[in-house]
Parts: structure tokens; sequence; C-alpha cells
């Protein structure tokens, strides 16, 4: 079931899409190590084609598409390539 | 059953099931029970009278934003497969003037009950994971669209002056501002939209239109409402 995430005020999370509903990522800014992983994870589903936008707040607030990872961004959501149908 | 992917359990029923009682088409390949099926059972259906008329109208028709075979077949699958009527049905016509062995029974019975429990599996899983992705799309829509979300199972956007609806499962719509129209029918999904729940596809729909409108309309299959 859906666990609840809580962030600390250090911390950022990327919300990957994937059969299961998602899947999150969470690192702390203060720690390289986390930083350093979230960011290989981002890096890696770019070059798979992934989208990767920042979610702003959690009001309905226009997302922005980035291509590069930011640390100090609170919310990021990746989404698999899109198609036409 | 250990080792079919959960549409081919589906398919290995039907296809073991449906054809190998079948006593005057005693056919053993999936695409010869496919066009046994559509041409005893879907004829006179706008979708023509081939198989593939029918896979291709039932992809366009049935299914939201499938492009594939495979797509309509895990969400038939998924949505309609084991235990349901259409199912039983072929089934039950398939097995007129047979009678199998207590041997061939067995082996059905098991076989079917396998795949029973691996159904419920899955929809146990779809049903979890819908209840997640429901949440994250929820979370980012304002008060007004989760307000409109919960009521009608949709909800409204505005992009640059334009309107849009979005429903989960569906094609995005473009509506007349004022009168609310559909104007026209984007299709585009994430290129996995089969596997991941549709209120995933209808936050992914969001994030790009809102974040990319140009992108969007350029990826996407318009069609013009009449």
């Amino acid at each position: 079931m859906e666990e609840i995430v809580v962030l600390e005020p250090t911390q950022g999370v990327m919300e990957m899409l994937d059969p299961s509903g998602d899947t999150k990522l969470i690192w702390d800014r203060t720690k390289r190590v986390e930083v350093d992983a979230a960011e290989e994870m981002f890096d890696s589903l770019i070059k798979k084609q992934y989208l990767a936008f920042q979610a702003e707040g959690d009001d309905g607030r226009k997302g922005k598409q980035i291509t590069k990872f930011d640390p100090s961004m609170e919310r990021i959501i990746m989404v698999p390539r899109m198609v036409g149908g | 059953m250990v080792g079919f992917s959960p549409t081919g359990v589906m398919w290995d029923a039907w296809n073991q099931g449906y054809t190998t009682r079948n006593t005057v088409n005693c056919v053993t390949n999936a695409v010869t029970v496919w066009q046994d099926w559509n041409s005893n059972y879907i004829q006179g259906t706008t979708a023509g009278t081939t198989a593939n008329a029918v896979w291709c109208g039932w992809n366009q028709y049935y299914l939201t934003g499938g492009t594939n075979a495979g797509n309509v077949w895990v969400q038939w699958n998924g949505d309609y497969g084991f235990g349901q009527t259409q199912v039983q049905t072929v089934q039950m016509l398939a097995c007129q003037g047979y009678a199998e062995t207590d041997e061939q029974r067995i082996v059905r019975e098991e076989r079917e009950a396998a795949a029973q429990v691996a159904y419920q599996e899955r929809q146990k899983k779809t049903a979890e994971a819908r209840e997640k992705a429901k949440k994250t799309l929820s979370s980012v829509l304002s008060k007004k669209q989760r307000e409109q979300y919960v009521k009608e199972g949709v909800f409204e956007l505005d992009v640059n002056g334009r309107l849009y609806r979005v429903k989960p499962g569906c094609r995005v719509e473009r509506l007349h501002p004022e009168t609310k129209k559909v104007q026209s029918y984007f299709c585009i999904h994430p290129h996995n939209a089969h596997e991941i729940p549709p209120e995933d596809t209808a936050l992914s729909q969001k994030l790009l239109l809102e974040a990319a409108e140009a992108e969007f309309l350029k990826l996407a299959n318009e069609t013009r409402a009449a």
C-alpha cells in the first residue's frame, strides 16, 4: 500500500512512474552520497528518454520540465517516454 | 502455469481450454483461435469479420490510447479476463458436444485454478497501484481540479488560454472555452501505458501539457471532433 512520505526540510524526492504507481527516491541535500545517488538515477532515466518535471507545491501549480538534476528541488516527477497513440 | 506472463496465462487458458475442446476446429495455435473466435462471435460488428479488423476495431474503439495488440490484450485480460462472461461464454460454446476425460478435466481445473490465483493477485496489485497513482495525481491538482476529479473523474486545465480535459484512461480533449463542446481529441501516453495505472498516464499528460504544450501537440495524434 501507499507509504506516507513526510520530507524533512533538507530532503527532496524523485517519483518515478512505474507499474506499482511510482517508486520514490529521497535524498538529503546535506549528504553528498545521497545527492550523487539521486543525480545518477536522474541521469540514467533521462538517458532512457524519461521526461523530468519539477513539481511545485501541491496545489496544481504548473510544473517545469527539466533536463538537469538540481538537488535543491523539493519534488521531481519522472515520466516514461511519451508517444502519440 | 509458472513461467507464463500475465498475458500468457489468459491466452494459454483460452488456447488450451477452447481449441482443444472444439471438435469442429481442433486447432492449436493462438492465431487460429483468434480467427475462429472472430468468425464465430464477432461477425456483424462494425469492426469487420477478419481477425485483424476486429483486433484493430477493438484497439481503436474499445481501449483508449492503445496502439498495439499487446496493449489491448493486456488491458482486456486485466479488466475482463478470467471468470468474466465473455470468456466463459466462448468456452461454454466450445465445449458443447465434447466430453473430456477425467484426466483432462483434472489438468484443466488445475490450470484454471492457477490462472485464477494469478489473476486475483494481479488484480490486487493493480488496485493498489491505481490507488497510489490516484493519490499522486491528486497531489498535483489544484483544489478546483481535485474537486472536479473526485466528483466527475475528470479535471480541466487552462493552458495558454486553451481549455483541456483529462480523464484517466481516455484521450485528452480540447474543449470550446465557453460551450465546453469537444473540439479535438489527443492520443498521447507514456510508451509503457499498458503497464502503468491510467492515473499515471493522466498525470503524465497534465505535466507535459502544462510544461510544454507545443511538444505535447507535436507528439500527440489529434482527431478533430465532428
